[in-house]
């Protein structure tokens, strides 16, 4: 490693301490990573930036060890290796930090730094070595975190600082911070970059994942701009701009990905939110959805979307607003409220909340109207069946029979046997969350058009989607939300974008680059 | 508006919040309460005897629960501890009424290497086989009491076949015949080592961290099934130990009887003493007090002339009560357990 000649820091900058080359990752037939190739060099802050789904943190996990690549090569030093788990990461000198801490609560600060490692004296553990260790690791990290104390009761800034001095104490060179700043407050993400300049000081190699663009620009050298899994730019900050990067985001031209709907005249105002406002969550939030009308809602994880849809649905109870479903104003106080009243939540995550896995397809299908379909809460099982192949059959469910159980079914079909559930209902107003997350293309392009068909039978659509072109090519009006504040609207004519990330991510919109 | 104080749950003191999180003030509160109650209403409870037939069934539970604390920390569950109990104390009563083995002290050695076989193949139903330990260890439990039954062909071993020094152990100590026979000494024993293992052994900081956080765990490099295996082996041995102070204690081995329902007084002894049933949080201290209140409750209602039912009543009432009162701590508090 040490050729006669070079100082360490200086072979070290011309070898980056860690790359990537030709990496391919295959999720169930879908390609996340294509052909993708990173450098890391000592001392520099690298910035990997992308829409949700570009394959950022598969990258980045894929180097931390998380992820074994479906092919490529990595190199540690310029020499090829293999990093099977995150503990060979760690052994190889790359530390993965995730936007939730994986701590240990109801250990001190001190033993989740050297848990499994404790120093120790005579076969018995130094409590005292310990303490004094992780004073000095957090020392000079420049934390002010009483190595004592319990992490339940640590902030998630905290709990950061506490994996970081853990890393370091185990010789860590490269620091992967996946959406590290996603959860802080303005002054812990100061805090969070003084740390990692004070490493970029001291020669490591930093990858920084992130959606806010003014982070990116003030604390990172380069930046490695993805986009449906391909490295499509690596620019250097200071030659470049915010408008660029994100032009470079967006790419492809969005609208030939998804038929437009079928232009029909807008009925009546179906779901009107007024004021809705939940401390923690969101504030102040105010739209409506007309029936036919679909209505995107786009936005950063974590800026309230999921939330508000939650609130409308009477899952939690918002603390203050007005709803008013079909003209007339309603207190929704839980689910049931809510369908009786023709609202329908098609939610994020179909494993936890949307699917009773290890039962039939038609069981699932029929959840929502076993009401109407009992009597006397004796449930017509028959009826039942032959209604819910009845919908199968229209959403083209691919199965065997509907009594297949639904863990079977691929995730495409999966969200149409939920979509179907809530059909059944005959709602007048639908929340779908996410309804293409973690499908195929070709099962995508079906849901969309089920949507569109709603919409045209004169539903109400309000879709929440983290995907961009989505969004843009199903919506009527796109609605943006951040940090729990709804911050823009755009009409088909005025929404690009461009202008959707720029509020979804906090910047004053590039006049330029629009269209 | 932004105020962020006003969002926050309200905090007592740090201090304070210790001295209420800390399940130890309290329990031991209870304690002197029941002690005075009851020996001010039956003065025969303080007595040499009574006191030491206390001490010697407390101490039998020390040693069960010892075992039971370190699975409950993994965040799994041993239920299988009175039938291991029974088997292994059966199996070395029958070693010594055929006059396989006349050492009593060997004969404690196999007792609690046959415990540990049988903790071990618990663990291994756990770990290799995936099978939910609540489940694995209720299997167990009952094959293990069929097979003390099957060894003993249904008959009891009585005190003359047992060697004469073995029921010695609950009546003589290192102080002479006094209240502190050498049953409790071993039991001592047993929760200094185990306290010293989870306090100041690697070992014993890894099984903390495959119950509180096994993902996190895996991600540090702790072996988590290697952690699980070993704890449910030395649950086992614990539970082989216990076999052979029960047979100390009453002088005969009942198939029916010996061990039977340990495992529900051990795990109530537990969870009284703090151990939280979501793994990763407790201590030996704790759980030495939730045996001694445990032990002490059932003493006291017996001498105070309480059926044997409204014992079973008076533990299932313990567990909750310290279950309940530990949630509304934590959501009052902030403090530990749940999630």
């Amino acid at each position: 490693m040490t050729t006669a000649g070079a100082t360490p820091i200086a072979e070290d900058r011309l070898i980056p301490l860690v790359s990537g080359e030709k990496l391919w990752k295959n999720f169930g037939g879908n390609d996340v990573l294509k052909d993708a190739g990173i450098e890391l060099r000592a001392g520099e802050i690298h910035a990997i930036v992308g829409e949700n789904g570009a394959g950022k943190s598969t990258l980045a996990k894929i180097i931390g060890g998380a992820h074994t690549p479906t092919r490529g090569v990595v190199r540690v030093r310029g020499a090829v290796t293999t990093i099977p788990n995150p503990r060979s990461a760690i052994a190889q000198g790359i530390a993965l930090i995730h936007q939730e801490p994986l701590t240990f609560p109801d250990l001190s600060v001190a033993e989740n730094i050297f848990v499994g490692r404790q120093p120790t004296r005579l076969g018995r553990i130094d409590w005292t070595t310990m303490r004094r260790d992780a004073t000095a690791l957090l020392g000079r990290l420049g934390a002010r975190i009483d190595p004592r104390a319990a992490i339940r009761g640590l902030s998630v800034a905290d709990q950061q600082m506490v994996e970081m001095a853990a890393a370091l104490s185990q010789h860590a060179r490269v620091f992967l911070l996946d959406e590290t700043t996603a959860s802080l407050t303005p002054t812990e993400v100061k805090e969070l970059f003084r740390v990692m300049r004070q490493l970029q000081s001291e020669g490591a190699a930093l990858a920084f994942i992130g959606h806010r663009m003014e982070e990116i620009f003030e604390i990172c050298d380069r930046i490695t701009v993805m986009r449906d899994g391909e490295i499509v730019a690596r620019l250097l900050t200071r030659e470049t701009s915010i408008p660029e990067v994100l032009r470079l985001m967006v790419g492809r031209p969005i609208e030939a990905m998804f038929a437009k709907t079928v232009e029909h005249a807008l009925g009546p105002a179906m779901l009107e939110v007024r004021a809705l406002s939940r401390r923690g969550e969101f504030r102040d939030v105010s739209f409506t959805v007309h029936a036919g009308e679909i209505v995107g809602l786009a936005g950063l994880v974590g800026a309230g979307r999921t939330e508000v849809a939650r609130a409308i649905f009477g899952v939690s109870r918002p603390d203050a607003g007005e709803l008013r479903v079909n003209g007339a104003a309603v207190t929704i106080r839980s689910p049931r409220d809510a369908m009786r009243l023709g609202v329908a939540l098609v939610p994020e995550d179909r494993q936890h909340h949307g699917l009773l896995m290890p039962n039939a397809i038609w069981r699932n299908a029929t959840l929502a109207v076993i009401r109407r379909l009992s009597r006397f809460t004796w449930l017509r099982n028959g009826s039942a069946r032959r209604q819910a192949a009845d919908y199968a059959a229209r959403l083209r469910v691919k199965c065997r029979d509907v009594r297949q159980p639904v863990r079977e079914l691929s995730g495409g079909n999966q969200q149409k046997v939920v979509l179907g559930k809530w059909l059944m209902t005959n709602p007048r107003v639908i929340i779908l969350d996410e309804p293409t997350r973690g499908i195929d293309v070709g099962a995508k392009a079906e849901v969309h058009r089920l949507i569109a068909d709603l919409a045209a039978s004169g539903v109400a659509v309000l879709l929440i989607s983290s995907e961009l072109p989505e969004v843009m090519g199903m919506s009527d009006r796109v609605l943006v939300m951040r940090e729990g504040r709804l911050v823009g609207e755009f009409d088909r004519a005025t929404a690009t974008a461009e202008r959707v990330i720029a509020a979804a991510t906090g910047q004053a919109p590039p006049a330029a680059t629009a269209a | 508006m932004e105020s962020t104080v006003v969002s926050q749950p309200p905090m007592l003191p740090a201090a304070m919040r210790r001295v209420i999180a800390a399940r130890e003030l309290p329990i031991l509160i209870v304690l002197v309460l029941i002690v005075a109650f009851t020996a001010v209403t039956e003065p025969r409870f303080l007595s040499t005897d009574s006191t030491r037939s206390i001490l010697v069934s407390i101490a039998l539970l020390v040693v069960l629960a010892m075992g039971e604390t370190l699975v409950l920390l993994t965040r799994g569950v041993d239920v299988s501890i009175g039938s291991m109990t029974g088997l292994a104390g059966m199996t070395i009563g029958i070693l010594f009424r055929d006059q396989y083995v006349e050492n009593v002290y060997l004969g404690t050695l196999l007792g609690i290497l046959l415990g540990a076989a049988l903790g071990a193949v618990n663990g291994l139903l756990v770990t290799l086989c995936r099978v939910p330990p609540i489940i694995a260890t209720l299997g167990t439990m009952g094959v293990y009491r069929g097979l003390t039954f099957v060894v003993s062909a249904g008959r009891q071993v009585d005190e003359y076949q047992l060697p004469p020094g073995l029921a010695g152990w609950s009546v003589r100590g290192p102080f002479g015949q006094g209240v502190v026979p050498w049953v409790v000494v071993a039991a001592l024993g047993v929760a200094g080592m185990t306290a010293v293992l989870l306090r100041f052994t690697r070992i014993g900081r890894r099984v903390y961290a495959v119950g509180g956080n096994p993902e996190a765990a895996r991600l540090r490099g702790i072996a988590v099934g290697r952690v699980t295996f070993g704890v449910y082996v030395f649950s086992g041995a614990t539970a082989g130990l216990a076999g052979m102070l029960y047979a100390s204690r009453l002088g005969a081995i009942n198939p029916e009887a010996i061990g039977s329902g340990m495992e529900l007084m051990a795990i109530a002894a537990c969870v009284v003493g703090g151990v939280s049933i979501f793994g990763g949080s407790g201590t030996v201290l704790g759980v030495l007090l939730g045996c001694l209140l445990l032990g002490t409750i059932e003493t006291a209602l017996a001498v105070l002339g309480v059926a044997d039912a409204w014992q079973k009543v008076a533990y299932g009432g313990a567990i909750l009560l310290a279950v309940v009162a530990d949630g509304i701590a934590a959501r009052r508090w902030g403090g530990s357990s749940s999630a």
